[in-house]
């Protein structure tokens, strides 16, 4: 049996970095150029003071780095919004609730990179994520183990990260349950 | 490599292939005596003669009827019952570290339902009992205990699982891969050396 193709934590870190987040940029650029950065990706911009833009993850940490903008978080990183997955990933066992699919890279990166776009609730976020990061894991967990054949599990709504986790294991056993009864076809990706 | 059913890349596969199974010849087989057991006193193999042979040896033979495979005692019917009684505290590598490679190669010979059903309802219970505890975090003697259980091909996914676990957390919470340390010089007082 081969070990199947997996991404590193890294790597999901980096996909994660595409996508786009909310800054207030602190500069403006030449007009020549309409305010905006052309990059093969798309251009990004207007980049004006205090004028709110979209700009994907790596642009945004590349510009907080040189101080030049602020980061706003994203709605979902909010101290109520966490709140109110984390009860309810706790109150419905056999559901997952749909967070963003990057949700703990993103958080990482932002608790790593950008601590003061948070306020105060800092703390208190990173503690939530935390919880909800364990919550879906025990869930994983016990949806796993309702596996006793070569059939699915239902398991909806997993991030990438968490989906990463699983995925050698979960592959290996479908193989192993699919290669003990007997079934001629090889398992696909 | 025609038929064998083994993957010819896979050094798991052939260890597998490798494992000895007992047999009885049903006819005699000149000069391999001593070749398959160096401790014979005979250069000729009787009719009736109990020899464990290996897999891949087996296979062609028993094509021929020239033997007939008898049940290995790791599928023996002792050996069901305990699985029954209990599946996750009996150690697989100890009996046969290819469980379910041998089972479905001699499946493959024997035709018979009863090995991969049997090799079908171990997997299923110690997937329940043991593998799945490879993603939450247990003390490093338990998993040690775990893993000693496990025949080969439970302790891929057992790893796999391990791995990926290991390196999220060493990504969530930034630590870095334990750095190679030469031994610490210490005096034989105790006393630290070049200011350690």
């Amino acid at each position: 049996m081969r070990p199947a193709i997996e991404f590193s934590p890294c790597d999901l870190e980096y996909f994660a970095e595409d996508e786009t987040i909310t800054i207030v940029p602190n500069f403006s650029l030449p007009t020549f150029s309409q305010s905006t950065i052309p990059c093969i990706g798309g251009s990004y911009g207007p980049f004006r003071p205090n004028i709110e833009v979209e700009v994907p993850f790596w642009l945004a940490i590349a510009f907080h780095k040189r101080k030049s903008c602020r980061i706003k978080p994203p709605a979902w990183l909010a101290t109520d919004r966490l709140q109110g997955i984390l009860d309810e990933e706790k109150s419905t066992a056999a559901v997952f609730q749909p967070v963003p699919f990057h949700y703990l890279e993103i958080a990482k990166v932002l608790f790593a990179e950008a601590k003061d776009c948070f306020g105060a609730d800092m703390l208190k976020i990173k503690e939530l994520v935390e919880d909800i990061c364990k919550v879906r894991m025990s869930k994983i967990c016990a949806g796993l183990q309702v596996l006793q054949g070569p059939m699915t599990v239902k398991l909806n709504n997993l991030s990438a990260m968490e989906c990463n986790i699983v995925r050698p294991f979960f592959q290996g056993s479908l193989a192993q349950f699919q290669a003990l009864a007997g079934t001629p076809s090889q398992p696909q990706l | 490599m025609v038929d064998s059913g083994g993957d010819y890349f896979s050094v798991d596969s052939v260890l597998a292939e490798e494992t000895a199974i007992p047999c009885l010849f049903q006819c005699g087989a000149n000069g391999i005596g001593r070749a398959l057991d160096p401790s014979s006193g005979l250069e000729d193999v009787n009719p009736g003669a109990n020899v464990d042979l290996p897999i891949w040896l087996l296979t062609e033979l028993a094509k021929r009827d020239m033997i007939t495979i008898k049940q290995p005692k790791w599928y023996g019917e002792r050996m069901r019952r305990k699985i029954q009684a209990g599946a996750g505290v009996e150690n697989l590598r100890l009996r046969c570290p290819y469980f379910y490679d041998v089972a479905l190669l001699l499946h493959s010979i024997e035709r018979g339902p009863a090995l991969a059903e049997f090799a079908m309802k171990t997997f299923q219970a110690r997937y329940k009992e043991l593998l799945i505890k490879a993603h939450t975090n247990q003390t490093p003697q338990e998993m040690t205990r775990l893993q000693s259980l496990l025949c080969t091909e439970e302790a891929v996914l057992f790893e796999a699982a391990r791995q990926s676990m290991s390196a999220f957390s060493r990504w969530r919470f930034g630590g870095r891969p334990l750095a190679m340390k030469g031994p610490m010089k210490r005096r034989l007082d105790g006393a630290r050396v070049n200011g350690h």
